[in-house]
Parts: structure tokens; C-alpha cells; sequence
């Protein structure tokens, strides 16, 4: 269940700089990461496929591959948020959320989450 | 399968024109029949942003723009009952009550304000309602609490508030000692109420409150409590 008040958002600038990129805040201990939306957005003029996923001291572990084929392809999962959502991801304690492109380009992330036990 | 738990609205703890209340201070119970009630509110309050893995700088009485005390009656003959609830869902709102007084503690050293023991957050006591009952706030003139807030998370909380819904009463002071004894010892339907806690012991009975109530009474309402009836 989506809790409004909950959540929080954060955008992150992904390359294909080796291991990977992590952005925003570290998972507090005792909680998980619930993320309840992704959207992705590929800057490179090509095709880029994003590995995401979760690191721990910039020690990446992907989750999940979101394929773009070409410049400005969007990936926005779900369209719609709905109130009895479940996460559609979920990072574990400690871990910031992470991500690696295929492509010498940017994939903008945007995420929005909850942390809680 | 989802459990799903099923709280009772704290609007049925409210109290009634004429229902019985007892309130126990550290020097013994002060008893009240209720004359007259009217709701009233506080919400939004904020008790302002709070920075990841932090704290508010201080203690917050709960008070408006000229600090005056929301939870304090401003005259002597008004009891407040209140609830409240909190946003953010991970916000832990710790309190004092009289202030400077630490109440939740478990163990045999106070509590902090950035642990895990003795706090109430919004999912336990939700902002839009129900209201935990632990909530529960009873104040007269002259005692008011004190707030605290714990952020636990990594992201900062741009803005902590609670939802207080307060109701305010109007009492008689009852002195006739079979009535006292007959509340006490549950005879007599009544709403006997802790103030603020037992640890180490519930809050001082205001002056003001001794002198309407009468020191031989309160002397008279723990024997109630020791002997029985």
C-alpha cells in the first residue's frame, strides 16, 4: 500500500562510467527500500540499456535491465501510481540506489520510494 | 493474506456531560463530574523541518505565535483531553510531560531522543486518524507537555506536523467522599487517568488544583487506593 506522506523522490544522472553510478541517500539500517515508481529517460543518441539496481560502498548490484532504443526513449513504470500499489523494487538496508548505462551517455533516473521496516 | 488491524476512533474516548473523571497525580486523585464539553482542534502544527538522522533543536510546548499553549488551559476551570497524530509516518515524536520530565523510558536509564524506545510515529498514531491511545493527553492549568522529534531516515522530513484534536471540559470538583471512594474503587462508572506516567511518579498536582481539591482529600483518595472499598 502507497503511503502518500510517505514518500519521497530522487533523481539521479547515470553513465557508463565503470561500476556504475549511485545516487541518493542510504537505505537506514533495519528499513528496505520500497520503490513504488521508476521513470528513465535516455539522453545518449542511440540505443542504452540501463542496469539498476542497488550498490553498497559503490559496489553495484543490479536489480533489473531497462532497455532504450533510441535518443529520448522513456521508460515509466507504472503510468499509473495507484493506492494498493506494491513496490515495484526493493533495495536493502545500507545500499544506495544505483545504476550503470551500456551507452557513453546519460539515462536520467527518477525514483520514488518509501523506507520503512 | 493481509491482517488488517482495526483500531477504535479515539472520538469515543471523549468524555460525556456528566461522566465521572479521576485524575491521579502524585499526591493522590482529584476527582471531577464533567459539566459541559466543546471540541476544538489544532491542525495543521508544525513542528518545523527536520534534518536526516536529527533532531529539532528544542523541546516544542506546542504554542502559538505569541507562545501561548495550545494543550494548556488558559484558566483554572477548564480540563484539556487530547489526541494526536503525526506526518510524517516515520516522524518519532517523543515527549514530556511535565516538561523536562522524560516519559516512555523501558530501562532503567531515560530513554534518548534518537532511539528506538519510547516514542509514537505516524503509522502508530496515523495524521488522519485513528489516534493511537497512548496519545492520550489529559492537561489542566499550569501543566502542559513538551515535544520532540527523531527523524530516522536518510532523507531529511521537509516539514513535521501533527493533527491534535482536543476537547475541552468544564467540571464540578467532587468532594463527597463516598462518591470518591465509590470512583476509585470502580463502583461508580468513571474514567480514572494516570498523569503523565508512574515513572518515577505521575505529575505534581498544580498548587492552584491542591488548594480547590484539598490536601485531606488527596490524602483521603490514596487511602482509598491502599485499603480498597
Amino acid at each position: 500500500m502507497v503511503d502518500k506522506r510517505a514518500l519521497n523522490s530522487v533523481v539521479g544522472t547515470v553513465d557508463d562510467t565503470v561500476g556504475g553510478i549511485s545516487f541518493g541517500t542510504t537505505v537506514p539500517a533495519n528499513m528496505r527500500r520500497y520503490i513504488y515508481k521508476l521513470k528513465t529517460a535516455n539522453q545518449f543518441a542511440g540505443a542504452n540499456q540501463l542496469e539498476f539496481g542497488h550498490s553498497t560502498a559503490g559496489v553495484g548490484t543490479i536489480v533489473d535491465y531497462i532497455e532504450h532504443s533510441n535518443q529520448y526513449d522513456m521508460w515509466n513504470d507504472p503510468d499509473d501510481l495507484s493506492e494498493d500499489a506494491l513496490p515495484i523494487y526493493i533495495l536493502p538496508a545500507g545500499t544506495r540506489p544505483w545504476g550503470l548505462a551500456s551507452a557513453a551517455g546519460d539515462i536520467h533516473v527518477y525514483i520514488e520510494y518509501e523506507d520503512a521496516e | 493474506m493481509e491482517a488488517t488491524l482495526l483500531k477504535e476512533s479515539h472520538e469515543n474516548q471523549f468524555l460525556r456531560e456528566g461522566y465521572l473523571l479521576a485524575l491521579q497525580f502524585a499526591q493522590g486523585y482529584a476527582c471531577f463530574r464533567i459539566l459541559g464539553w466543546e471540541p476544538s482542534n489544532v491542525k495543521p502544527y508544525s513542528l518545523g523541518a527536520v534534518a536526516a538522522a536529527s533532531n529539532l533543536a528544542a523541546w516544542d510546548e506546542i504554542i502559538d505565535a505569541n507562545t501561548r499553549r495550545y494543550l494548556m488551559p488558559p484558566e483554572e476551570r477548564w480540563i484539556y483531553h487530547s489526541f494526536y497524530g503525526v506526518n510524517k509516518p516515520k516522524a518519532r515524536i517523543f515527549f514530556q510531560y511535565p516538561t523536562r520530565q522524560d516519559r516512555g523510558n523501558l530501562v532503567s536509564v531515560q530513554r534518548t531522543i534518537t532511539g528506538d524506545v519510547g516514542y509514537i510515529d505516524g503509522e502508530m498514531s496515523p495524521y488522519d486518524g485513528p489516534f493511537a491511545l497512548k496519545s492520550q493527553v489529559f492537561t489542566v492549568h499550569e501543566l502542559y507537555p513538551a515535544f520532540q522529534c527523531y527523524n530516522p531516515l536518510g532523507d531529511a522530513m521537509d516539514n513535521v506536523m501533527l493533527n491534535i484534536d482536543v476537547m475541552r471540559y468544564s467540571y464540578h470538583i467532587i468532594k463527597n467522599r463516598d462518591l470518591i471512594k465509590d470512583i476509585l474503587t470502580l463502583k461508580r462508572p468513571g474514567r480514572l487517568h494516570t498523569m503523565a506516567g508512574i515513572d518515577p511518579e505521575p505529575a505534581r498536582i498544580p498548587d492552584w488544583l491542591s488548594d480547590l481539591v484539598g490536601k485531606d482529600l488527596l490524602a483521603y483518595s490514596k487511602t482509598i487506593i491502599e485499603e480498597g472499598g
